[in-house]
């Protein structure tokens, strides 16, 4: 039968043993990329990573899982080296899309903003579309103070009706000293997903970034009613409850440099 | 058939690369080190404090400082949040979208207004907190211009906070703090003070305080007349020297030296050459001591000299203080507090 092997069938009439097997390879990396997945969603960065390394482990050709350790180490503030991973990456997948965009994160994080804003061209004219990508876009056009950050975050937000995408988009506000911009987006991720704790945090973060301490200290609270061990935002709680009167905090306060 | 993970294309059974992007279709189970490299917590610390961030501020503040300061219309102004915040120039701008444009009027406020306060009394002063106004009503029309869309809107809402900036913020201020930093600008020479000199008083300072021996004061002096054969003074108004000695205290003032109570005194009027060489008297209850020694015609008139009558013109009642002297704003080169 081998020179039947190379026919093309239809996928039902593959031999039983050949689908067992593929999917017995197949599915375990992609179970480790579903709980990668889930622990960004937490915002577990790390545990994430970890997840990502794993699911790598088992199938190199994931690009989802070289795309999500270069998003990880961004979120870390890792951008050197996450720039350094995506160029890796795209050595093994040449022009990919949300690698490009992915790279163009790294650069500009990493200071490098006209390439990145070259990358992130390249990375809209890829072939395929994807939330990432736009969003990359919009973090270059806020961080260069254009005005059509917004649009791009909301093609992002058009491409992906996931929650994670306008929490991501709140995150790169945050990131960019841009707060006021960023609540109205982290206030959409908890109307879509209000049983997360992790967009109550950054929900938060985001408030006390702009002084309303008293919708920060709600936010934080029901962060804490949904994950009573969230050390960050217990954290976050102590500082906004125990926080005294000080000239320096004022000032900081003032100028916005919290 | 072999779809590439990365285009998703639809590759012929033992291709080994995609024939769209040119992804290893292999990959699998090739050996290639799967985990990234690591920043260390030091260096993470480092280029977050000053390497990444700030090199991209600076870039952005200072090779586009244009593009930041940038008008958006769609901000999103959360309502009494933004309203209450009016009271700072910039400050509105800091939490709805603008911190860049916020700082700037902010420092432009500060720059104005901090020589301003230096400078009070003079006429620079003046231009300053003028131009330090100007930027905070700047920072209102920012907001209301970017609070709607509709012209009318935007001057009634601009209006409308100059209208509560001015009764809430700067009338109440202005009312309360010009006591405080009242101007006696020096209109002739008054040795040792010279005509165009500027100095600040506070005239609230005794309202709750007694004046203190040596404090330097504007008091009004004893209103007096001195009548003789073509000569006719006239002591009247504000003037400006230092308290020397209290009530029912003894004092004697002789050849520049000033004994209270037959103690020396450390303290000597601003003009003690103005002074008669020879002088003795007793404070009488509620008056202070105060030689009117800046006050011109105290020597002779037109080769005649006038018989002063130094004890009515030395005594002022409490109530006549005005306020204590504690600043000079002018000349520039002599800023400073004044003792």
């Amino acid at each position: 039968m081998a020179r039947f092997d190379k026919l093309e069938l239809q996928s039902g009439s593959r031999p039983q043993h050949e689908s067992t097997q593929s999917s017995r390879l197949g599915r375990e990396p992609i179970s480790w990329l579903g709980q990668a997945v889930e622990e960004r969603r937490c915002g577990n960065y790390e545990n994430a990573l970890r997840l990502y390394s794993r699911a790598l482990e088992d199938d190199k050709s994931l690009v989802l899982g070289w795309l999500g350790q270069v998003q990880m180490l961004v979120v870390l503030d890792e951008a050197n080296e996450a720039e350094l991973w995506s160029r890796k990456a795209l050595e093994l997948f040449p022009g990919n899309g949300d690698l490009l965009a992915g790279r163009a994160q790294g650069m500009y994080r990493s200071g490098q903003t006209s390439q990145a804003m070259g990358l992130s061209d390249s990375s809209l004219k890829a072939a395929g579309q994807s939330a990432y990508r736009w969003l990359v876009r919009g973090e270059l056009m806020a961080a260069t103070r254009q005005s059509t950050d917004q649009h791009c975050f909301d093609k992002a937000v058009e491409n992906d009706k996931d929650w994670l995408v306008p929490l991501e988009i709140a995150q790169v506000y945050l990131y960019l000293g841009l707060p006021s911009k960023g609540l109205g987006r982290v206030r959409r991720a908890v109307e879509l997903a209000p049983d997360r704790y992790f967009p109550w945090y950054i929900q938060g973060q985001t408030e006390r970034e702009l002084g309303l301490e008293v919708l920060a200290r709600k936010s934080l609270q029901r962060c804490l009613e949904l994950c009573p061990t969230h050390a960050e935002a217990e954290q976050s709680l102590r500082e906004l409850s125990t926080g005294g009167w000080s000239l320096g905090r004022i000032w900081r306060r003032v100028l916005g440099n919290r | 058939m072999a779809q590439c993970n990365s285009c998703q294309f639809h590759n012929m059974p033992g291709a080994t690369h995609c024939g769209r992007c040119g992804s290893s279709l292999t990959l699998a189970q090739a050996v290639i080190n799967v985990h990234p490299p690591r920043a260390s917590k030091w260096a993470k610390t480092w280029r977050k404090t000053f390497l990444a961030r700030q090199w991209n501020s600076i870039k952005v503040n200072w090779f586009a400082v244009a593009d930041r300061i940038h008008l958006e219309p769609h901000a999103n102004l959360p309502g009494m949040d933004i309203l209450s915040r009016l009271i700072l120039p910039g400050w509105p701008q800091q939490v709805s979208g603008n911190p860049f444009f916020g700082k700037c009027l902010f420092g432009a406020f500060l720059a104005c207004i901090l020589p301003a306060l230096l400078l009070i009394g003079t006429v620079y002063s003046s231009l300053l907190i003028a131009a330090a106004l100007t930027l905070h009503a700047s920072s209102v029309y920012d907001i209301a211009h970017r609070s709607t869309e509709i012209r009318g809107g935007r001057l009634s809402r601009f209006f409308l906070g100059l209208g509560l900036l001015g009764i809430c913020l700067y009338m109440p201020l202005f009312s309360w703090g010009t006591p405080y930093v009242s101007p006696f600008v020096i209109v002739r020479d008054w040795a040792p003070l010279q005509a165009g000199e500027v100095l600040v008083v506070n005239r609230q300072a005794y309202r709750s305080h007694v004046p203190q021996i040596g404090d330097l004061v504007v008091y009004e002096i004893p209103e007096t007349r001195v009548n003789r054969p073509g000569v006719a003074l006239l002591f009247r108004g504000e003037r400006m020297d230092r308290v020397l000695a209290g009530s029912n205290q003894r004092v004697v003032w002789s050849e520049g030296q000033l004994t209270v109570d037959g103690q020396p005194s450390p303290w000597r009027p601003l003009a003690p050459e103005n002074i008669p060489s020879s002088l003795e008297m007793v404070v009488p209850s509620g008056c202070y001591l105060i030689f009117p020694s800046t006050e011109g015609g105290m020597g002779p008139v037109r080769g005649q000299q006038i018989d002063i009558p130094w004890t009515q013109l030395c005594m002022v009642p409490r109530h006549e203080i005005r306020g204590r002297v504690y600043w000079r704003s002018w000349p520039w080169y002599r800023i400073g507090r004044v003792r």
